[in-house]
């Protein structure tokens, strides 16, 4: 059989629109609404219209809020007083201190802590995680391992281990979660980007002469930065949880307490003093809630399931 | 109805079937457009397509497999031996599949329960009050399928889980599970397209003795012409939820009617006879018969 | 058989890697506490010049780290996690043993009852057609995940124990009694239970969900299974084998998490002997509880292995070589 030369009508492309040849259904397409993109699919959710504010709202009151509020640290009169009052909206704990002061302040720890170190295994997680589900081998394996590691040894374990020994501090809290946190979010990344790379488009921009680095920053990272959001979205609410546990246990700055902190004085006073125990909580809740709302909801607009329920 | 027109009642009859899936969040598509098509007892009719064509939407539509969600939608008329099938409960469905209706998948991996033994899925389809309520007899029909669709040591494979036998077996157990509750219709959808082809002209042969062996009536839905033309009587040429062409497989084979069958043969053509430039529908034609389903929706 | 044993060997190998590369992180930890080794390993208990000399030759702290880490790691090995100085010199392994099954009290439970929850909450959320119940179990689910469960131990002692007075606040037994009382079990079951329910409906619904849009659904459906058939006979085995999966971390999650709720409940089990050692500076009870912790956690992870293994038929094979062709 002689190689056949294709006709230029033949050659399916080059003189029509592009309408995928072997899906003839898929040009009849109808749109049931014009296409919105995933961002504003996101914005429009009714979840994302009640939890941005509800988290904003704590931002902006950590951050400043401790301007508006009286002395969180210095003990004072009357002690213990229920919440309700004029002067002490929330009322004062078991040193007189105003209570509405002491919670305010703690957010600021607390979501300070949650969000660095969210960011902090962000960025670990893109580098490692995206060097792993690129080259493969030796980075692939060292994430696989240091993953399995701290599934034996838990975050919280080792955190309070190192606490013990060598002190507590809250940069040190951060820099310790941060370690035992990053795996999971490189694991995302790593699947994520090895997915991306068996797509065509980084074939051909190797073929074209990019290298390595270049591809991952502008191909692979883009496409993976969805899921990784929602991942880091989960670990401000995974890390802002651990923090509070850690600080009721006693560990952290007691001159800087954070909610779980303000938990941990309420332990001995909930018999008299039940609103120490309940406002923290509360914030904790709120926060981490709107946090894990916002991370679904992120994930159903980029990757929502459609139509296959049987 | 007079005891002629009962008896001239086909055995599937399907007019104006229109079915709509969504395909994304906010979109959708018209998979099938205004099928009309009917099956009498014993006979093989066979639905010739592309993929994309609609040719296993409306096997599923017929099978009522569709799937559930309230945003497909099936509108027209499907009966079987008179009985209106669109709209008709849960139940109904369930009964016409249990007994008249069954359908061979195309992968055989996927579509058996990878942690069920294989035996007791076939066993399924033999419900313990035709066997008299008693399991010995069931396993016994098991045995007896499983031969009928060509498969030896049946205890061994019955016992068996599906990732432990071969592509070729697993397709006949598929096979089994459909002829064990004797049903009236058989569909196959694109029922060898995931095997080895030297696997697949035996599946075939198979398929054909014992849809012969059991008198079931039998539709066929493939991509490949050459399957369609060994094993029917009667084909239907669907492109884009159309049904473009219908008539005797013998007809429709060697004097289409419709450009999109002369383009698809003459393009099968240009593939098995030598020296032959090789023909693909050009995109012309696509976008003329696009235009006209669009239009007739 | 040759192949299962090289898995398994395998596992193992790494498991004790793993173990190593622990107990190795934690000797440098000690090692780089600030201050006097000698008072790091005992804590707040004033030491006389005798009880100094004495501890340095049993602890070798006059050799050099290598040899010391060796000894320690040997230690450790063999069972021997030192001595608790604080109190009596009682081995640490033996204080800790008195506690753990105080712990496993509460753990044992708590995972048993978080399993179950799961898996029944996830399989309604997962099939049910009213928006509604799915809306409200996962909404239910995300909510409890969200709640520091220590904290959520703090309310529930507000509320049945504070306020309505029907539970005990504090400790395992009415004072003085040992053994353990139901009574006080409870509210630190439920405490326990309820992160680790939330975690598990999750998964299970989407686990149900996915094994759902499987094709063999397909050819159940199209048998003429009723959709309970289908759900039960056919979705629900398959979406059970992620949560096999998990248990394992799930165990080590809620022993984990155990200091908090013995905290929270004055529950004299392994957890909180950590914190008050933590407190007291008892670093070798400190650092023989977490030995233990990752032991149980590794035994736990390959236990899961096993258990897997057996119960996903397509890994029970994977040892066996594939059957012969037989074909007609």
């Amino acid at each position: 059989m002689t190689t056949p030369t294709p006709k230029p009508d033949a050659v399916l492309g080059t003189d029509a629109p592009v309408v995928t040849p072997t899906e003839p259904i898929a040009a009849l397409e109808r749109k049931r609404d014009p296409e919105r993109s995933n961002w504003r699919i996101f914005f429009e959710k009714p979840t994302t219209r009640v939890f941005i504010p509800v988290l904003v709202f704590f931002v902006l009151l950590s951050a400043f809020g401790p301007l508006f509020v009286g002395d969180p640290i210095t003990a004072g009169f009357p002690k213990l007083l229920p919440p309700g009052s004029a002067e002490h909206v929330l009322g004062t704990d078991h040193l007189g201190r105003d209570f509405l002061a002491r919670v305010i302040n703690g957010g600021r720890v607390s979501l300070l802590v949650g969000f660095s170190v969210a960011l902090l295994c962000m960025t670990i997680g893109l580098v490692v995680g995206g060097l792993a589900g690129y080259f493969g081998g030796i980075i692939d394996t060292v994430m696989v391992k240091v993953a399995e590691f701290f599934q034996v040894l838990p975050g919280i374990i080792l955190a309070l281990v190192i606490a013990a020994l060598l002190g507590a501090n809250v940069v040190f809290i951060v820099i310790i979660l941060a370690i035992t946190m990053w795996p999971s979010v490189a694991r995302i990344v790593r699947a994520e980007s090895m997915r991306v790379s068996q797509l065509g488009y980084v074939e051909s921009a190797k073929a074209a002469g990019f290298r390595g680095l270049r591809i991952i920053a502008s191909d692979v990272i883009p496409n993976v930065m969805p899921p990784v959001l929602v991942a880091t979205t989960m670990t401000v609410g995974r890390a802002i949880l651990i923090e509070s546990g850690l600080s009721y246990l006693g560990i952290g700055d007691p001159s800087r307490p954070s909610w779980g902190a303000l938990l941990n004085s309420a332990q001995s006073y909930m018999r008299d003093g039940w609103w120490l125990a309940l406002f923290p909580g509360l914030c904790i809740v709120l926060v981490v809630l709107a946090v894990n709302m916002l991370g679904d909801a992120l994930n159903d607009s980029f990757n929502p399931t459609v139509g296959r329920v049987k | 109805m007079s005891a002629s027109q009962v008896a001239a009642s086909p055995l599937l009859e399907v007019s104006g079937l229109n079915v709509v899936l969504p395909t994304g969040r906010r979109s959708e598509v018209e998979a099938v457009r205004h099928v009309d098509l009917v099956v009498r007892d014993g006979e093989r009719v066979g639905i010739v397509g592309e993929s994309g064509s609609g040719k296993s939407v409306t096997g599923r539509a017929i099978a009522g497999l569709l799937p559930t969600s309230p945003l497909v939608r099936v509108t027209g008329s499907i009966r079987f031996a008179g009985r209106e099938m669109v709209g008709a409960p849960a139940e109904d469905w369930n009964a016409i599949r249990r007994e008249r209706v069954g359908m061979i998948f195309q992968d055989p991996l996927t579509f058996l329960n990878p942690v069920m033994r294989v035996g007791r899925q076939v066993a399924e389809s033999i419900p313990l009050s035709r066997v008299g309520g008693d399991r010995r007899a069931q396993l016994t029909a098991v045995h007896e399928f499983l031969a009928q669709a060509g498969l030896e040591k049946v205890e061994q494979v019955a016992n068996s889980f599906p990732h432990e036998l071969s592509g070729g077996m697993r397709q006949r157990v598929l096979i089994a599970i459909a002829i064990a509750k004797t049903p009236a219709l058989i569909l196959a959808d694109e029922p060898t397209t995931a095997l080895d082809a030297t696997v697949q002209q035996r599946v075939l042969d198979t398929l054909d003795r014992t849809v012969a062996d059991l008198g079931t009536a039998m539709i066929l839905i493939s991509h490949d012409l050459a399957v369609v033309a060994g094993m029917t009587d009667r084909v239907y040429v669907m492109y884009a939820g159309r049904i473009v062409e219908e008539g005797t497989t013998e007809q429709v084979l060697q004097d289409p009617q419709h450009r999109y069958t002369q383009a698809l043969l003459q393009s099968v053509h240009s593939i098995t006879e030598p020296d032959t430039e090789l023909y693909s529908i050009p995109p012309s034609l696509r976008r003329e018969l696009n235009a006209e389903a669009d239009h007739a929706s | 058989m040759k192949a299962r044993l090289v898995y398994y060997g395998r596992l193992l190998l790494s498991s004790v890697i793993l173990f190593i590369a622990v107990v190795t992180v934690l000797f440098f930890l000690l090692e780089l506490a600030p201050g006097d080794s000698i008072q790091a390993l005992v804590g707040d208990v004033p030491l006389s010049e005798d009880m100094r000399e004495r501890l340095t030759i049993i602890y070798g702290l006059d050799r050099p780290l290598v040899e010391r880490y060796l000894t320690y790691l040997g230690n450790v090995l063999t069972g021997n996690l030192g001595l608790s100085v604080g109190t009596n010199n009682e081995p640490v392994l033996d204080i800790i043993a008195t506690r753990i099954p105080n712990t496993l009290a509460l753990a044992i439970p708590s995972f048993l009852i978080s399993t179950t929850g799961g898996i029944i909450l996830g399989s309604i959320a997962a099939r049910t057609r009213k928006r509604w119940l799915d809306g409200g179990i996962s909404g239910l689910a995300v909510g409890l995940f969200s709640v520091p469960n220590f904290w959520l131990g703090m309310l529930l002692i507000l509320l049945f124990s504070i306020t309505l007075g029907w539970l005990p606040t504090q400790g395992k037994a009415p004072f003085g009694e040992s053994g353990i009382d139901p009574r006080y079990a409870i509210l630190p079951i439920i405490t326990m239970a309820t992160t680790e329910l939330a975690y598990k409906t999750r998964i299970m619904r989407s686990s149900m969900i996915e094994s759902l849009g499987q094709d063999f659904i397909d050819t159940a459906r199209s048998k003429g299974l009723t959709s309970s058939q289908v759900l039960w006979k056919h979705a629900l085995p398959n979406a059970l084998l992620p949560m096999v999966t998990i248990s394992g971390y799930s165990l080590g999650m809620i022993l984990a998490g155990s200091a908090l709720v013995e905290r929270v409940f004055g529950w004299p089990g392994m957890g909180l002997l950590f914190i008050d050692s933590i407190d007291r500076q008892n670093n070798m009870v400190v650092l023989g509880i977490v030995i233990v912790l990752t032991v149980t956690i590794i035994v736990v992870n390959i236990l899961t292995d096993i258990v897997y293994g057996l119960v996903d038929p397509r890994l029970r094979a994977r040892f066996t070589p594939k059957k012969k062709e037989v074909v007609a």
